[in-house]
């Protein structure tokens, strides 16, 4: 017999146990406004396209950021590249066909001369570019002759710093990337035992050029031993101190009064070349600061996907639904990686990617899915992916009206073009639903602006990297995009597991390499902020309008910035050095003689720890 | 931090490491035992034992290949923990049982943690409390005594200290050496050099890796440690050999505070050298024979007193018969008496009992009894007081050959004093032979580890051959010549000629000059003058001795600025001979002696200190015995104060009124000094490397991990830093540039490569041409010097060198602007650091001319 005592006793423990659980529930549904986008009010910047800050010859003068460039600068040239990273460096670049058409102003000398190999002639264009180095004109060779016409042209050789050409064609084992030259440190793109061979994409075959002592190698081929042995005939010193012959990739002389960068291979062809040039500028002075703009962006496209679609295959593979494998497989894995690496997701939903089935995507999903985005500040996006034969408009129009019928109040403020064509994307983004749409997320395009503005005001992003692959080249792009601008764009697809063609198409293989990937290669940049795509948005906005001047005075670099809104972001390379103070600004050490600036104010004030300031000193 | 605290820190922390070595912990394990023993006395046999422990633990250790951090802590600890028990009856596992008892109640819970903690807390104030109080009631009773030593103190902080502040680098060229010695001891490879007297380096070493302090930091300032220590000695034997409470303070004051004496009495002082190292024991010795013959005294005193009652006992016809102590004879009836036989069994008997025992009884009993009068004999040495001053005769004697062969010259000669002031004890054939066997005891401990390596097949070291060759006389034949040259120099009226002839270079034994041949031909041309009856001779020679040490006390020890003062330390050696002898008259045997002891002593310092003049075998450069001569003189100076002042006030039974006129002369002493200008003013003494270099040096240490760094210097960077670093010879790489130049390729392999370049170069053992030493295009463009060693670094050589490295430096950080940094720069000094990808390192060998 339970006594009346005990009965109310535990009676009143049962209603507090309800009351705990179910009170938290219902405050957290009342709360919740899964129905508005957070991101629409603090990522609105007011910045337009008419903004943004392009150097003009007129600001030379108080900047002092100027390059020439001579070459083509048509699409997909190693001109396009040059142009864009004056572009987001805020360098007034003069171009120039061939080098008779550049005739160096003594009173305003550029910084650098950047020179395509195609342009030159050369029998008599080595000659007057050995001038511009006699005048402090640095020169970028953004690539090399063909190797016969080096080894024919010694005072090109002798720009260069090319001892020799050991061989015409060698292929390496692998590169190796210097220290202190991009961010994220040493990197040594080469093959071992636990690697799959896919990792290696690198350009592995080059010409063998032996540099002489005082050149500076920044990038070189990796051999084996018994390799060099075989190629080339080693003298006592060459034994000791081999690795000083390895084939050049990236290097820097100095010849008369300036510097000469030599490139062999097309590095500077992709937009992975941003970042080599502004490294390049950096190994120039004594500190270099430029804008970035420190975003770092985790998109997953095509989720959730509402709709039971490809239900056979889908039953067969998972043993349930799409709908369950997304909830109860995708969704955990995704978000405990964004969690481990402290990520901002932004999701593009996916209401249904063909409607041509008599299935339709769920309301109840998409609300449980915002709510949960809400919990967890994610950005949600929409996704223009659609099946081969599904006409994109209807699809569009079907996915509005479902969107519509659910959260009618909430602001699509990024749009994922996926499949879509640049027309069928211009067309859907007429559509009143996507008035508010203010970034474009597209897939990877080496050869395009990373970032733009496109139609509309509204901003082009691309995708940098897949998640589910990264690759040797795709690594020093990344690095490349991360010392130039401090942005990194990983795009997660689903769509492959919706619709799987191979094996390997199955999320279990899928999520391993995303989160190998995501945890592994983005460490070093851990400074820079996670952004959503919307707050990337921002951040591109400000990066795109803003316009700097800086001068350095004794052990205080002062930077007067224009066309500033709230935060700007800037990267320090020293030699070494460390900030002690800052007025004006915050900063981050990303990694030595590295600091990512954040201003908040348009004046800023940067002190340096004096070169030779000791832990011990002596009195005076 | 600044490098003035940092070194002010280091001062402290070495001098709390050395002090704990051979004062607190000694003192733990010895104070019940030598209670009794005045402090003075006291504070000697702690050093004596620390440094004889620290000395011979390493060396022992070294020779077994087993020394390092934990080998060393360990042998200390526990022999400290046995003596300590044995000597106050402890039972270390009883106590271990009790600890372990009590934490296995705290553990149980039977003992609660508040309670134990309390407990704890208590017994630990309980000790405070009694430690401060102890303290305060011997501040109280001491305090003039506390505040003297306290000025003394400061006086050597002042005096040798602040040049520490200033020069950060080792002042001596032979340092380097030293610390390479160190260096190995602490790779178990001792002697690495060859044989050498390893006392010092085995205390260094032993508080470097004890204490963890890096060699280079010992060596740059333990010569402050060890400067205050022989001075605290010297003070310490003052007292002893005084009878008034403030007479030695006197000629120690006068030692340390006043600017009388020359230059060469102190110029060792500023650097950390084994020989003033050395100096800790050469007096402790001569307190031991002190000591012991006083206690000889004492016992014979004693024996008068037996002889004297023992002459109204009956003699038993036909056997020996001797008295023992009062003390350390056992208790017997009157009628007993003590006989020994011939073949030396002591044997007892009383009365007619003893006769009638059996033969076979007897015999066995014999066995037993003199199996245990063996141990009895032995238990009997070891509580006697003199066997105890002979053992720190031999510890301190030996020490001084331990430390430098020079100091135990110096303290033979002392010795040679102190059988001249009691001579009268001395050649007792007792006393003698355990005297004389004790000497060649202690020579023997100090030369073992150096004969055990020498059996072993380790060569001697280049200056201990030197010396093996001055004392056997191979070296004689060129030190007369030189001496002959002096004299004929001298003669001529030519002293500059006579300076540069004749330098014999420390202990390198390498002798410089060219003037043999002049010397030889005037020898000759004196053998061809008339010769003089035998008085006349003896007149003659008698002038020349006085008239040569007169010249060499004025060339070393005291210049012609002061001449009171020279007379005083002639007059010095009289008056103490003097005062011994009043001594004697009025039965103060001992003090007659220590006075006439330290006369006779001053004596044979002053023949060593002249002996070049006097046409002796120079067994000691004048230089270096006027050292010991002024430390000697100190001493001398505070006993004859003391002699005069116990000679008025020292017959008055109070004696507070001798203390107190004592302190009254001192005060007189310091006033009068400090009205005439006498007083010292701190010497600058200019390091053989920069300050920046020594700056550099502890910043690139604590920057960066060991071993991950080069340092292309001139030289005492490659000892200092050979536990941190790498170190290539400037020299080396110079030489490599102009021999490779484009076609090879020249890297040093460490991430950081810091090129250290003097801007103006330091004078290091050579002058150079012209006023302004500045580094130049000009001597960049002479050709690299030729030779080896040192010379490298001398005079114009270091300039071109310094040039040649500079300008090699500007090319590369042309080269690369953004690689080479200067990590450190001043007006004379200028530190490049070139940070590199060890994977693919620069190629130093650069096309300068591209």
């Amino acid at each position: 017999m339970v006594s009346r005592r005990n009965f109310f006793s535990i009676t009143l423990i049962m209603l507090v146990v309800v009351f705990m659980f179910q009170v938290p529930e219902v405050i957290k549904n009342q709360v919740n406004n899964y129905g508005e986008n957070e991101y629409v009010e603090i990522t609105d910047t007011g910045l337009t396209e008419k903004s943004v800050y392009t150097a003009s010859e007129a600001d030379v003068e108080d900047t002092g950021r100027f390059v020439v460039f001579i070459g083509d600068t048509g699409e997909g040239s190693v001109g396009s590249v040059v142009r864009e990273w004056s572009f987001y460096t805020k360098r007034y670049m003069e171009s120039y066909k061939s080098v008779k058409e550049y005739e160096p102003d003594p009173g305003n000398l550029p910084e650098a001369v950047l020179v395509d190999s195609k342009s030159l002639d050369m029998k008599k264009d080595i000659s007057v570019l050995g001038s511009y180095t006699e005048k402090g004109i640095h020169i970028i060779f953004c690539n090399l002759p063909e190797v016969t016409e080096v080894s024919k042209n010694p005072k090109l050789r002798m720009m260069l710093g090319i001892k020799g050409v050991i061989r015409e064609k060698i292929k390496v084992e692998g590169i190796r990337l210097m220290e202190g030259f991009l961010l994220g440190g040493l990197k040594e793109y080469i093959l071992d035992e636990t690697m799959e061979k896919t990792q290696q994409d690198m350009d592995l075959v080059m010409p063998w050029y032996r540099i002489s002592g005082g050149a500076k190698m920044f990038m070189h081929g990796m051999m084996e031993d018994e390799d060099v042995e075989a190629c080339y005939m080693m003298t006592e010193g060459d034994v000791i101190t081999k690795n000083q012959n390895l084939p050049a990739v990236i290097w820097r002389n100095k010849y008369q009064n300036a510097m000469v960068f030599g490139v062999n291979g097309e590095y500077l062809s992709t937009n992975a070349g941003l970042g080599i040039l502004s490294a390049m500028m950096v190994e120039l002075k004594k500190y270099d600061i430029y804008p970035v703009i420190n975003a770092q962006n985790l998109v997953v496209v095509n989720f959730p996907d509402l709709a039971n679609e490809n239900e056979a295959e889908i039953m067969k593979r998972y043993s349930r639904s799409l709908k369950a494998v997304c909830r109860d497989i995708v969704w955990p894995g995704v978000v405990s990686v964004a969690q481990q690496n402290s990520r901002k997701l932004t999701c593009m939903i996916a209401p249904q990617m063909e409607y041509q089935d008599n299935l339709n995507p769920e309301e109840d999903t998409l609300v449980y899915y915002m709510k949960l985005f809400q919990e967890q500040n994610i950005e949600m996006g929409l996704s223009g992916t659609y099946r081969k034969g599904t006409d994109v408009s209807t699809k569009l129009d079907k996915d509005i009206e479902f969107l519509d019928g659910v959260v009618p109040e909430y602001s699509m403020l990024s749009f994922y073009q996926g499949n879509m064509s640049d027309e069928e994307l211009e067309d859907a983004l007429k559509r009143k639903r996507f008035a508010q749409v203010r970034t474009i997320f597209t897939d990877d395009n080496k050869s395009e602006q990373l970032v733009s503005y496109g139609q509309d005001n509204m901003v082009k992003q691309r995708s940098i990297n897949d998640g589910y692959s990264h690759t040797f080249s795709e690594n020093l792009r990344m690095i490349s995009i991360q010392t130039a601008l401090g942005y990194s764009n990983i795009q997660v697809d689903i769509n492959p597991i919706a619709y799987p063609v191979t094996e390997e198409d199955s999320w279990e293989k899928l999520s391993r390499k995303f989160a190998g990937n995501t945890s592994t290669y983005w460490k070093t940049f851990s400074k820079f902020e996670k952004t959503t795509l919307s707050e990337s948005d921002a951040h591109i906005r400000k990066f795109l309008a803003l316009n700097y001047k800086q001068e350095k005075k004794g052990n205080t670099i002062s930077l007067e910035l224009s066309n500033f809104q709230e935060e700007a972001w800037f990267i320090l390379r020293t030699q070494g050095e460390d900030i002690k103070y800052a007025e004006g600004a915050e900063f981050e050490k990303i990694e030595d003689g590295a600091y990512l600036i954040t201003a908040t104010e348009p004046k800023v004030q940067l002190e340096l720890e004096g070169e030779q300031e000791r832990y011990y000193y002596q009195l005076d | 931090m600044s490098m003035e605290a940092l070194t002010v820190l280091q001062c402290i922390g070495i001098l709390a490491a050395y002090l704990t070595m051979t004062f607190v912990l000694p003192a733990i394990l010895l104070y019940r035992k030598i209670q009794k023993l005045r402090f003075c006395e006291r504070f000697i046999a702690y050093q004596m034992t620390g440094n004889f422990y620290m000395m011979n633990l390493v060396s022992v250790l070294e020779l077994l290949h087993i020394a390092n951090r934990v080998t060393l802590i360990l042998f200390t600890v526990l022999p400290c923990v046995g003596i300590y028990a044995v000597l106050y009856k402890k039972r270390p596992v009883q106590v271990l049982n009790d600890v372990f008892d009590c934490l296995e109640r705290l553990a149980g819970g039977q003992f609660g943690v508040r309670l134990f903690m309390r407990r704890v807390r208590q017994a630990v104030w309980k000790h405070v409390k009694k430690a401060v109080r102890a303290l305060f009631r011997r501040i109280g009773r001491n305090f003039i005594d506390i505040v003297l030593i306290v000025a003394l103190t400061a006086g050597l902080c002042y005096v040798y200290g602040t040049n520490l502040l200033e020069h950060f680098g080792y002042c001596a060229s032979d340092l380097p050496v030293h610390n390479y010695w160190v260096n190995y001891l602490g790779r178990n490879k001792i002697f690495v050099a060859g044989i050498y007297p390893f006392g010092f380096h085995c205390v260094v070493y032993y508080l470097h890796e004890v204490f963890v302090i890096p060699t280079y930091v010992m060596f740059r300032v333990f010569c402050f440690v060890q400067n205050l220590m022989f001075h605290y000695v010297l003070l310490a034997f003052a007292r002893y050999c005084c009878k008034s409470k403030f007479a030695p303070y006197i000629g120690v004051f006068m030692y340390v505070f006043l600017k009388i004496f020359g230059e060469n009495t102190f110029l060792r002082f500023f650097s950390a050298l084994p020989q003033e190292f050395g100096m800790i024991f050469i007096l402790p010795s001569i307190y031991y024979l002190f000591a012991f013959f006083a206690k000889k005294k004492k016992q014979t005193e004693n024996e008068n007193a037996d002889s004297q009652r023992g002459n109204e006992q009956p003699v038993l016809a036909g056997e020996h018969v001797i008295r023992i102590d009062e003390d350390e004879m056992p208790p017997l009836s009157e009628e007993s008496i003590i006989r020994i036989e011939e073949h030396g069994i002591v044997k007892t008997s009383v009365g007619q009992e003893a006769e009638e025992v059996k033969p076979q009884v007897k015999k066995a009993s014999k066995e037993k009894k003199s199996k245990g009068k063996k141990k009895e004999k032995l238990a009997k040495l070891l509580k006697s007081e003199d066997f105890w001053y002979l053992a720190g005769f031999a510890i301190s004697f030996g020490m001084t050959l331990s430390a430098h062969f020079y100091d135990t010259m110096i303290a033979g000669l002392l010795c040679v004093g102190v059988a001249g002031g009691y001579f009268f004890r001395l050649f007792r054939p007792r006393n003698f032979g355990k005297v004389m066997l004790t000497g060649i005891l202690s020579i023997f401990i100090a030369i073992l580890p150096m004969l055990v390596a020498f059996a072993m097949g380790t060569p001697l070291q280049g200056s201990l051959g030197w010396g093996m060759k001055v004392i056997s006389g191979e070296n004689n034949k060129e030190v007369v010549q030189t001496v002959q040259k002096e004299d004929a120099a001298e003669n001529a009226g030519n002293a500059e000629n006579a300076g540069n002839s004749g330098t014999i270079t420390g202990e390198s034994g390498a002798i410089t000059g060219n003037g043999g041949q002049t010397g030889t031909a005037e020898g000759e041309s004196v053998a061809a003058a008339p010769r003089r009856s035998l008085p006349q001779r003896i007149v003659d020679k008698q002038g020349f001795a006085v008239q040569a040490f007169w010249d060499a006390m004025k060339t070393y020890i005291i210049t012609d600025s002061y001449p009171l003062f020279q007379k005083l330390l002639v007059g010095s050696m009289i008056f103490l001979a003097a005062m011994s002898l009043i001594f004697f008259m009025v039965r103060q045997t001992d003090y007659a002696a220590r006075c006439l002891s330290l006369s006779a002593g001053l004596v044979a310092l002053s023949i060593l200190q002249a002996s070049s003049k006097l046409g002796l075998p120079t067994l000691m450069d004048a230089t270096r015995t006027c050292i010991f001569y002024a430390y000697v003189l100190a001493a001398a100076w505070s006993l004859c104060a003391d002699g005069v002042l116990q000679f008025i006030f020292g017959w008055f039974k109070r004696k507070w009124i001798l203390h107190t006129f004592s302190l009254a002369a001192l005060a007189a002493v310091v006033v009068s000094c400090y009205q005439e200008d006498l007083i010292r003013v701190p010497r600058d003494t200019p390091a053989m490397e920069t300050n920046d270099a020594i700056l550099c040096l502890t910043n690139i240490i604590h920057d960066n991990e060991d071993f991950t760094w080069t340092i292309c210097s001139a030289n005492d960077e490659l000892r200092m830093g050979e536990d941190y670093g790498y170190h290539h010879e400037v020299h080396t790489f110079l030489k490599d540039l102009q021999r490779k130049g484009r076609t090879h390729s020249i890297t040093i392999p460490t991430s950081k490569v810091y090129f250290f370049i003097e801007k103006i170069p330091i004078m290091y053992g050579r002058a150079y041409r012209g006023d302004e030493p500045e580094i130049s295009e000009m001597f960049a463009d002479e050709p690299l010097p030729r030779g080896s060693g040192i010379s490298m670094y001398q005079g114009v050589n270091r300039l071109i060198e310094m040039s040649k490295l500079y300008e090699w430096a500007q090319e590369f950080a042309e080269l690369y602007p953004n690689d080479v940094k200067v990590y450190y720069e001043s007006d004379n000094f200028v530190c490049y650091c070139v940070e590199q990808d060890l994977y693919r390192p620069f190629n130093f060998s650069i096309d300068i001319k591209n």
